[in-house]
This record gives C-alpha cells, structure tokens and sequence, in this order.
C-alpha cells in the first residue's frame, strides 16, 4: 500500500469545486489534502469603497445555497456598526427568513447529497424507480421551506427585502398566515421522511474534535450570541481573531483555520451546533433524539447528518412558533430610522454549515474601508482533513473496506461542505 | 421517437446560486430532469463519462486556467452551449460592479499569475445567454422547452422598466431613489422593485441600454451617481 495516493477529483453532490487528496503510507496515511478549486472569489475585496448599502446585495452572492443568512449577518454587522437595534418583531422576521434558508439547506443536503449514498445510488434520479414517493415528498419539503424564504425575503436564492435598519417590504396578515400554513405543513411532511435517514447505519467511526458555535444560552443559535468553545472558552463575537485563526494553504483557494488557542483544527456546523446547545432544542426534537438513542455530546462526524434532521424538527417547530407569535403580535413599521456614522461592526450567526462571521469597518461617508468575511466551510477544511486522515487508517485496520474512496467521499458530503463561500480572499500585496 | 437531448450541466467560479435555481423548480423538476437526457452533473452526482452534448448549460465564470481548458473541452463536444447567470455571461461584473477590477495585485495559489474573472464569450462561442444573479426561474423553464422543441432562446431584448410598468410600480426614480432599471435587461419581472427595491443591475445591459443618459436623470433628480456607472459607460459603454 505504501507510496498510494488517493485522489477523488471534484467531489460530487457538494457545493462547489473540492478535489482530495490522500497520501497513504505503510498501513497509515501520511498526509490528506482538501484542495478547494473554486476562483477566489474577493468578495471583500470589491466591498471596499462601496456604500454600506450595496454590502448585502454583494455579499449576499457569497452563496447560492445557504441563502438568506450571508444577507441577513452583513445587515446585522452593518447595524452593529451604526449602533442599530431593531424592534423584537423585525429580529423575529429575519429570523424567520434564515430558518427557511437552513430548512431547505438541510433538506437538499440530507436528501438529495446523501441519502443516495447509503441507498446505494449515485443521485436522486437513479433513485426515482423504486423511491420516487420519499423523493417526492422531500421535492415537496424543499418547495415549502423555499417558499417561506420567498413570501419574506422577496426570492428565495439571494433574498432582497432584508436591508439595514429593516426590510425594504414586510408580509402582510395573508403572507403571514400562508407562512404559518406552510410551517406546520413542512412539520408535517417532515416527520413522514425522518426514518430514512435516523435509521442509516453510520460508520463506527469517532474522533473528538474541537468544537465551536454561536451561543446565547437562550434559544438554540442562529442570529445572535457569543462563540462558545467546546473546552469551555467563550469569545465575544468581535474578539472572534482571538479564537480563530487564519491560515493558507498553496494548494486550496480556500482559506483554512485553526483554533488560535493550541493551533489545532476545529468543527463547525450542526453537530457543534447541537454538541454545545442540545438542552435548548425543542420538546419534540428532544423527543426524537431519545426515540433513536441519538445522544450529544457525539463525536462521530458522520453523526452532523443526525444533527441536521434534530435541527429540521427544531426549527419546523420554531418556525411555526414565530410566524403564530407574529400575527398575534403583529409586525409594526418595516424599518427604523439610523444615522450613517463611522464605526465597526460585526455580527456572529449559524449558517447553515456553522459559524459565519462578517466584520465590516465603514467610514463616516458610510462606505467600506474594511471587510472580513469567515465562512462555515473555510473552518471546517482543518478538522475534514484530520478526520480523513483518521477514518482512512480506521478502515485500513479494519481490514474490510471495499471501497475506500467512496469511504472518503461519505465523509466529505457528511460536512456539507460549501466550497464556493469557502474560496476567499488572501492576503493583498503591499505595494 | 421523442427527442431527448442529452444535457450536461457544468459550474465554474460562482455560488453555484443560479443551479440552485433550477433545483429550486421543485413542481417541475422531475418533469425536466425526466424530458432529457442529463448525462453530466456534478451537484446531482451524474458523472461526466465525456459524452457528446446536445446542450451544456455552463453556469459561473472563467478564474483560472483549468477553468479555461474545461471550458474548452465542454465547447468542443457541444451542439449548443448555455451561458446560466451573470458570472457565465459578463463575468459577475454586474453584481460586483467592478468594471475594470482595478488595481487587484494578489498572491493567488494554485499557481494562478493574475486574477481574471471572465465571461464565457471570452473565450467560445456562446449560443444562448440567460441573465441575472440569480437567474429567473420562468427565463430557466423556457430555456428547457426551447431545448426541447429546437427552437433558438432568445433573451428579453428591453429593460426592465416594461416589466415594472406592468406590475404597476411606482418609479423609484420619480421618488428621487437609485435604481437602474432603465438600462437593465428585463426577464426578472422587476422583482427587486416589486419588493421595494430599486433594481440594482444585476442581469446585465438592455439592448439600448444608454447609462449616459441614466446618470443625468440622477443628476436631474439629485440622486447620488454612484461610481460604478461611470466605470460601466467607461469600460461596457452605451449599447
């Protein structure tokens, strides 16, 4: 075996453009590459100069499948520069907005990237002959989580009404109760596909990483909180370079991280989302949880699959919860009044892949001098890596793998990883 | 016996946005993935065994050189090649708005020289354009049925004014607020100025775009000119 090297070239059913590479030893692995492809795409870079108002529209284009959240955490830090606070109603509205955003993440990734996997199909269209009702029916969930996103957010790929100091247009009663029509539907439908995935026998494989996501101690994280390590360490949002740390990486456009405190790799998505605020999930996440013996802390990164179907019925449920508070309560003014003024901002949040963190300096004219983007993926690459390497020699004495590159292949997919969001600016040269 | 073009669906540089899209078409998905023959997809997870296409519909833009040589090969086994989106057909200069990607000097890897951001054009010939960031869905339905019945796609040649007239929008420009409609190619429905928006650009010119006269109606109507539109009549200039 020694010299070998695996190579498994554009990893399929992901976002965006990922080779891997492993190089194996003596009945060990002596090195695992993940080599994002993706153009850099200096998002940042052309955010300098430009009014605060355009910062959304382009950094909303980061991603075409995380959806409403890159749009929703610019705004948030553009309103954490100018000192903006929104009234409770228009916080529940984007929340609202980034949960259909995660709905249908989750839905695509879980059933039409991975499912196929353990069915033994290479994607949903093999599939059709023999389990076109579940692949109908998750159509179906797809449709209604986009429509929450779209009856908010004005589309559901780059929504366009959350802007700063608001929404440039808020549902009426009508929209609101369609919502709310749709949530508990979606709940609905939901719980008639959970099975198929619950019950996929996972790999046996463990290993502890360290694990980060946004938390607040109240509600289970998506917009707002502190970053919270699985060691114990807590870091307010703004001190985020003091957790993390950036590096590069000559063979990947993405940038990698590393937990700046021992420089080690470090996790970030549903599982650390759920390894570090399991006790503020819903009664009937927590319900599902203990009906399929799914227990958290877990540290199998094969179990961010499980993570993600809790985290479905969580915020079905919590979905339905904030559409029926928003017509009971109403939703007032679409937007406040803000003054342009020169200041920092940022804003911590839970994209559908983990931690997203946006970082913006603007001046007094209010456009951008500085900006920094931290997404999901980039994070993640570090501890996919590690894991690779660790689950490759797990197979190896194992002795029994029949095939170890579709093996790796199940591994990547089980991050979810978002290559495109992950190609991000490097270093400028000094001139 | 039913035609049943065989498609292959490729990404390049981009958020991947605009495919979303077409998987977005949740009712009619089955439907259109059913009425061809899809031979190439890397999101789907149908391999790419360097068949013979009928169509490739080629979404993002051209950063690198492998992206460069793949573009290539997929041109040279195409009947017809589908640029998807802004990034595939201007190079996503009409959402980043940066017309002449000033002064960018940075250490790429990979072994990348220079940045590049290209449309496809640049490089092989395109048959059918379709605009936006994202794409419209309607736009993406009606390029499968102009597959399917050979016939040739064509773009909305007019802004997105007469779409937004049609809605029964009041002009953001008589309220004195940015938005460039008037030289945007339509297609979208006004979608942004339907949910309150002025139309920020992003599918790209109309056919009689004329931003020279655009900016004097902001001038006229003291609405700030931004930056970007001068470099737009600089480097795209008046259609």
């Amino acid at each position: 075996m020694s010299g070998r090297t695996i190579f498994v070239e554009k990893v399929c059913r992901i976002e965006g453009g990922l080779n891997f590479t492993v190089v194996l030893g003596d009945g060990y692995v002596v090195e695992t590459r993940a080599e994002a492809l993706e153009g850099i795409r200096l998002l940042e870079r052309f955010l300098r100069g430009r009014d605060y108002g355009e910062v959304p529209d382009i950094a909303s284009r980061m991603c075409g499948v995380c959806q409403a959240i890159h749009r929703i955490t610019a705004v948030q830090a553009i309103e954490n520069a100018f000192g903006i606070s929104l009234p409770e109603s228009l916080q529940v509205l984007r929340r609202l907005v980034a949960i259909g955003g995660l709905l249908q993440s989750h839905i695509l990734h879980l059933y039409i990237f991975v499912l196929p996997d353990f069915l033994g199909y290479s994607n949903i269209v093999e599939m059709l002959p023999r389990y076109e009702g579940i692949v109908r029916k998750v159509l179906k969930l797809k449709k209604l989580a986009n429509v929450i996103t779209e009856i908010i957010g004005g589309r559901a790929v780059h929504p366009i009404t959350p802007i700063v100091g608001g929404f440039s247009k808020i549902p009426s009663k009508e929209d609101l109760e369609n919502i709310l029509r749709m949530a508990k539907e979606f709940r609905k439908e939901l719980l008639q596909v959970l099975d198929p995935i619950l019950s996929l026998e996972m790999p046996e494989f463990r290993r502890r990483a360290r694990y980060i996501s946004v938390y607040n101690g109240e509600r289970f994280p998506l917009l707002n909180g502190m970053l919270k390590v699985d060691d114990g360490s807590m870091f307010e949002p703004m001190k985020y370079m003091y957790c993390i740390q950036p590096i590069r990486e000559e063979y990947s456009t993405a940038k990698h991280y590393l937990y700046r405190i021992n420089k080690e790799p470090y996790m970030v998505g549903a599982l650390s989302r759920l390894n570090l605020n399991h006790g503020l999930l819903s009664d009937s996440a927590k319900d599902l949880a203990k009906t399929y013996g799914l227990v958290f802390p877990d540290y199998s990164p094969f179990s961010n699959n499980k993570a993600q179907v809790l985290e479905l019925v969580h915020f079905a449920d919590e979905a339905i919860e904030l559409a029926e508070k928003l017509l009971s309560g109403g939703i007032g003014k679409k937007s406040v009044v803000f003054r342009v003024e020169e200041g920092e901002g940022i804003s911590a949040t839970e994209a559908p892949r983990g931690l997203l963190i946006h970082h913006y300096k603007i001046n007094k004219m209010g456009r951008v001098v500085e900006a920094n983007i931290v997404t999901p993926t980039a994070q993640n690459l570090k501890n996919l890596e590690m894991d690779a390497k660790d689950y490759i020699e797990f197979l190896l004495e194992e002795n029994n793998v029949k095939d170890i590159k579709l093996e790796l292949e199940k591994l990547i997919r089980s991050y979810d990883p978002c290559i495109s969001c992950s190609a991000r600016f490097l270093k400028e040269n000094t001139k | 016996m039913v035609y049943k073009p065989k498609v292959g669906f490729f990404s390049l540089s981009s958020c991947e946005g605009c495919m979303v899209q077409i998987l977005n078409l949740e009712d009619d998905l089955l439907k259109i993935l059913g009425s061809l023959d899809v031979v190439a997809s890397r999101i789907l997870g149908i391999k790419d065994r360097g068949d013979k296409l009928d169509v490739s519909i080629v979404e993002g833009a051209v950063m690198s050189d492998d992206e460069r040589k793949e573009l290539l090969e997929i041109r040279e086994r195409s009947r017809i090649l589908v640029a998807l989106g802004d990034c595939a057909c201007n190079g996503g200069r009409f959402i980043v708005k940066d017309f002449a990607f000033k002064d960018i000097d940075i250490k790429l890897p990979r072994g990348q020289e220079k940045f590049v951001s290209d449309p496809l054009d640049k490089y092989v010939k395109v048959d059918y354009y379709v605009y936006g960031c994202p794409i419209d869905q309607q736009e993406a339905v009606e390029l499968f049925k102009n597959i399917l019945l050979e016939k040739e796609h064509k773009a909305k040649p007019y802004s997105v004014c007469s779409e937004c007239i049609l809605r029964e929008n009041a002009c953001f420009l008589d309220k004195g607020i940015a938005c460039l409609g008037p030289i945007t190619r339509g297609g979208c429905k006004a979608i942004c100025p339907t949910v309150g928006r002025g139309c920020i650009g992003c599918r790209g010119l109309a056919e009689d775009a004329n931003i020279r006269s655009l900016i004097e109606i902001f001038e006229e109507r003291g609405i700030e000119v931004p930056d970007y539109l001068h470099d737009m009549l600089k480097e795209v200039g008046d259609k």
